[in-house]
């Protein structure tokens, strides 16, 4: 990774985030300084950190409710606001996993809330072969 | 039957299933035992994680994949932080989910442990089932200060002559035993263990040995040994041969410590042998440099003094008011053609509270334990001698010193005055004196009479290729006829008037009736 890029990606996310500021303004005055500075072999390094700092950002604002079964995700959904305080809104997904056998999982950015049974079936067992 | 249900019942009952929020990251790439991981932004230095290689797989598949993979985080970088990793390597992949543990790497601890022999994890590997109880210790903690500190004043009998005359070692203190390659420092340390067998048992120190980069034959022959001379019942191996992962070799020195603090906190005494630790250093080097870490002097990284410093740190005789219990360390270090100036020898040196020095040379003259006394010192250990001891020992260096020096003059004894002649003498008689069969430690209150004997010059033209019987028979001959004197040296621990002129009587009565130990003309 290449940390210059990653920092200025950082710095355009910023700058881009603020409503206020237009984003072809950003742009611009992102390659007049790289021009400056002599960075413009850095742009598309920048560009590919750019899409992963966005990726995370939207990861960390996503929540992803996964169920055994789809007709568990109605019954679950309560849970995010339950363990969150909100409900996620338009950056929830919902999936289907069978191999959790019931239960829920939650994950939202780098916090996973894990009551699938599967899990606590695995915690028993080793707790018992301990 | 009944008995296993309901253990069972009272464990699901127990078992909190309730879901708590857990920090996750994700393995962006893995490879010579160290996985960097994406997220995890919370985590702390040496936090634990576990490599959740279930996500996807049914439960069965789960259960059947065996022990989840744990990490330890020694790195936290700016945008992923590094781990090593304490399991098997092939089940972690790059993507998979890593499950941060909210605590710092920590072992079972306790009583339980007795016995056992347990991997640089504390885990058992003796086959001898789970170790039920026992309770959590983080492998690394912060020494105890020096208001929590006593000076040490109980001395460790190695039973090794030559260590409890000349080098005594005290609780609490970190003495280094160090050597070329066989030498005999290990069985120094394994001599060690096995004479606490004749301290009280309430007395009794507990000892772990810490196997580090070990063949795994060797420790099983240690294992062995020491279950043959009953010394297992109070001894803990901590075991990571050379063919586990680096990362287990450099930890296992750390279980060691937090495995005899246990017993140190509870008022007890302890003693930790870690052989050995330039084979720690290795795998700490070889961990440092996949971490891209600098490299500094012999590739070493730079906080390698740092290391063995605040491991050996821990060893302490604690204050009355925390309990009054000791951690003697005793850390091994193998030199290379007898440098002791190589980094990591002088490093640990300079640590430790004095060294015994084993020679090749010696070794291969046949003098054993090869222990070089000029060189050799105890920098607290005085302080901890029993009084017994410190009297009848107390030439015995000086005297060892000064024959060392005349030695080269032996060949030219014909020519030598008699003074001369006559230290040359006495020096060899105290090197015979001095040799000990491996594996055979004699209690201190056995020690001191044959000390005691040469150093007074009772035995006197005694035939040198007969000390080592003359010794047995000695012995032998205090124990059945004069059982008062070793009583009165074990409860006294000092030679008082009495128990010298009892002794002096014992040993001309002894010289009376074994006359074919001495050269004839010598005897009156």
């Amino acid at each position: 990774m290449n940390d210059l890029a990653h920092n200025y990606a950082l710095a355009l996310y910023e700058l881009t985030k603020d409503t206020t500021a237009k984003p072809a303004v950003v742009v611009s005055d992102l390659v007049k300084l790289l021009k400056h500075k002599g960075h413009v072999k850095l742009l598309p390094d920048i560009l590919r950190e750019f899409e992963k700092v966005i990726d995370s950002a939207r990861d960390e604002a996503t929540m992803v409710l996964t169920c055994a079964k789809k007709s568990d995700l109605a019954k679950y959904k309560n849970k995010l606001k339950e363990h969150f305080g909100h409900s996620g809104g338009s950056f929830t997904k919902e999936e289907v996993d069978d191999t959790l056998i019931g239960g829920y999982v939650i994950r939202s950015g780098d916090t996973i809330l894990d009551g699938s049974y599967k899990r606590k079936l695995l915690l028993l067992y080793r707790s018992a072969l301990t | 039957m009944d008995t296993i249900i309901e253990r069972l019942k009272k464990e699901i009952q127990e078992l909190n299933l309730t879901p708590t929020g857990e920090e996750v990251g994700h393995v962006l790439s893995v490879g010579d035992g160290i996985a960097e991981i994406g997220g995890l932004s919370g985590s702390e230095m040496s936090g634990m994680v576990v490599f959740d290689d279930h996500d996807g797989k049914t439960l069965k598949e789960a259960t059947e994949s065996g022990e989840p993979v744990v990490g330890v985080l020694l790195n936290l970088e700016e945008h992923a932080v590094k781990a090593i990793v304490l399991g098997d390597i092939s089940r972690v992949t790059e993507g998979m989910k890593v499950r941060s543990l909210g605590k710092v790497l920590s072992v079972k601890v306790g009583p339980e442990l007795l016995g056992r022999v347990v991997n640089g994890l504390g885990e058992p590997i003796d086959g001898k089932g789970a170790i039920a109880g026992g309770e959590e210790q983080p492998i690394e903690r912060e020494a105890y200060g020096v208001i929590d500190r006593a000076p040490v004043n109980t001395p460790v009998h190695t039973g090794i002559k030559s260590v409890d005359g000349m080098i005594p070692i005290g609780r609490g203190q970190r003495e280094l035993i160090i050597g070329d390659r066989f030498t005999g420092k290990t069985t120094i340390a394994i001599d060690t263990i096995i004479n606490q067998k004749h301290e009280a048992k309430e007395n009794r120190p507990v000892c772990i040995y810490v196997a580090i980069g070990q063949k795994g034959s060797k420790t099983a022959r240690i294992v062995s040994e020491l279950q043959a001379r009953g010394a297992m019942d109070y001894t803990i191996v901590v075991s990571a041969s050379a063919s586990d992962p680096a990362a287990l070799q450099f930890l296992a020195p750390f279980t060691g410590a937090a495995i005899g603090e246990y017993f140190m906190q509870k008022g007890k005494d302890a003693i930790v042998v870690f052989d050995d630790l330039s084979k720690q250093a290795i795998a700490y080097r070889q961990l440092s440099l996949l971490l891209r870490r600098p490299p500094g002097r012999e590739a070493y990284p730079g906080d390698i003094f740092y290391l063995h410093s605040r491991l050996l740190e821990r060893s302490a005789k604690l204050h009355d008011r925390l309990g009054g219990g000791s951690l003697t360390a005793l850390p091994i270090i193998e030199t290379q053609e007898g440098d002791v100036s190589a980094y990591i020898p002088t490093n640990v040196i300079s640590i430790t509270d004095g060294q015994i020095f084993l020679e090749s040379e010696l070794f291969n003259k046949g003098v054993r334990p090869a222990i070089n006394v000029g060189i050799s010192v105890s920098r607290v250990g005085s302080a901890a001698q029993t009084k017994a001891m410190k009297k009848v020992a107390g030439k015995l260096k000086l005297e060892l010193a000064q024959f060392r020096e005349l030695e080269a003059f032996m060949q030219f004894s014909q020519d030598l005055d008699e003074k001369t002649k006559k230290r040359i003498e006495e020096g060899q008689l105290f090197v015979e004196i001095l040799k000990q069969n491996k594996h055979v430690p004699i209690p201190f209150e056995k020690q001191v009479p044959v000390i005691f004997a040469a150093v007074h010059g009772h035995l006197e033209g005694v035939d040198l290729g007969k000390v080592r019987k003359l010794e047995e028979q000695l012995i032998s001959y205090i124990e059945t006829q004069h059982k008062e004197i070793l009583e009165a040296l074990r409860k006294d621990k000092d030679i008082t008037e009495n128990t010298e002129r009892l002794l002096v009587a014992a040993i001309e009565e002894f010289k009376k009736t074994h006359k074919e130990y001495f050269i004839s003309d010598h005897v009156a």
